[in-house]
């Protein structure tokens, strides 16, 4: 299980490797800081940000339909806890279908049984 | 989405969505404060919903490798065909140069593009004129545009590169074609040529600058997406 502290590091610990350690000594990140006021990240560099979240939850998340989702200036004014949200719900909702699949050779045989 | 090395290059490249029935679309960006992001943060998502999208950092730009040379169009449509190599014949979506690009690659490589959606092209030869220093910059970009303008032959590739003719356009005939310029750019007059050149082609002008990707976000990414479906690519 991951809580959504684990998730706020985990993307804590992404963004250090796109901007550096260093980089990231001098700010503390939280929900509220702003990638583009606070971090002053580069657009590139929110695409690599991007690209190492897709490989890391692979396709739990689908970060072009969330970016798809939003208009320009949500996009600019996105927070960590925005982008954190986001993932959270995504994890959130792969659990219960994963669970769903679970259940769901019970209903079969179930129905296998009155057939 | 990696790091692939081409042509002794070192060039980021983005995919998004994945293998549908429908063509892959490759999307370019335009000249110094262009990058994949140019796209990622614009039509490529809603366009990714359907087919596979392939967003490719041009050489200098975004995280591809800085080279010192090799920015003329020659150049980079053999970088574009390395860079789609593994691809099925793919529409072309280019902004600015990224256009310019796209012409040349198709001319090159006619069986390879399905379709070809041209962004505010810059065809009337007014590139020397454009003023990085005036354009919708970030900050943080400020460094690598110099860089761009002191540490390489890229200012000398663009006054050396030949400007798309009408007849070199009408060499596209039969190739489904828009072309979307903006309404206070000053490459304008691109659609005019382009509709001298090939009459069928589908032309719109929107309100807005040079940057319509980013300013007319809203109309323009529909409009590219309709494109690609009414071309069956």
């Amino acid at each position: 299980m991951t809580s959504e502290n684990d998730v706020l590091s985990e993307v804590v610990a992404m963004l250090a490797e796109v901007v550096g350690e260093d980089f990231l000594l001098e700010q503390t990140v939280g929900p509220d800081t702003t990638f583009n006021a606070d971090l002053a990240l580069e657009s590139i560099e929110f695409v690599a940000l991007a690209e190492k979240l897709q490989r890391h939850y692979g396709t739990r998340i689908e970060f072009a339909a969330f970016i798809a989702g939003l208009d320009l200036d949500q996009i600019m004014a996105m927070t960590v806890g925005d982008l954190t949200s986001y993932i959270e719900g995504r994890l959130a909702a792969s659990r219960e279908g994963a669970a769903d699949a679970a259940a769901a050779p019970d209903t079969a045989d179930t129905s296998a049984a009155y057939a | 989405m990696a790091y692939v090395r081409a042509r002794g290059v070192r060039f980021h490249v983005v995919d998004l969505g994945r293998d549908t029935g429908r063509s892959p679309v490759v999307m370019l960006h335009g000249l110094f404060t262009g990058s994949a992001a140019s796209w990622f943060f614009t039509a490529a998502p809603a366009l990714a919903r359907t087919r596979r999208v392939r967003l490719p950092d041009w050489r200098g730009h975004g995280l591809t490798e800085r080279t010192p040379t090799g920015y003329d169009t020659t150049t980079m449509a053999d970088d574009l065909a390395a860079l789609t190599a593994d691809l099925p014949p793919f529409a072309i979506a280019g902004h600015s140069y990224g256009a310019t690009v796209a012409v040349r690659f198709a001319r090159a490589h006619p069986g390879r593009v399905t379709a070809l959606a041209l962004v505010d092209p810059p065809f009337s030869g007014v590139v020397a004129e454009i003023d990085p220093g005036r354009c919708a910059v970030p900050d943080a970009a400020r460094d690598s545009v110099a860089d761009l303008l002191r540490r390489t032959s890229l200012v000398y590739d663009l006054a050396a590169d030949p400007p798309v003719t009408a007849a070199e356009l009408a060499e596209l005939a039969g190739l489904p074609l828009l072309a979307v310029v903006g309404s206070g750019s000053p490459f304008r007059s691109a659609a005019d040529l382009v509709g001298q050149a090939l009459p069928a082609a589908r032309r719109h002008v929107l309100n807005g600058g040079h940057d319509l990707h980013i300013t007319a976000r809203a109309r323009l990414t529909p409009l590219l997406g309709a494109f690609l479906e009414e071309s069956h690519a």
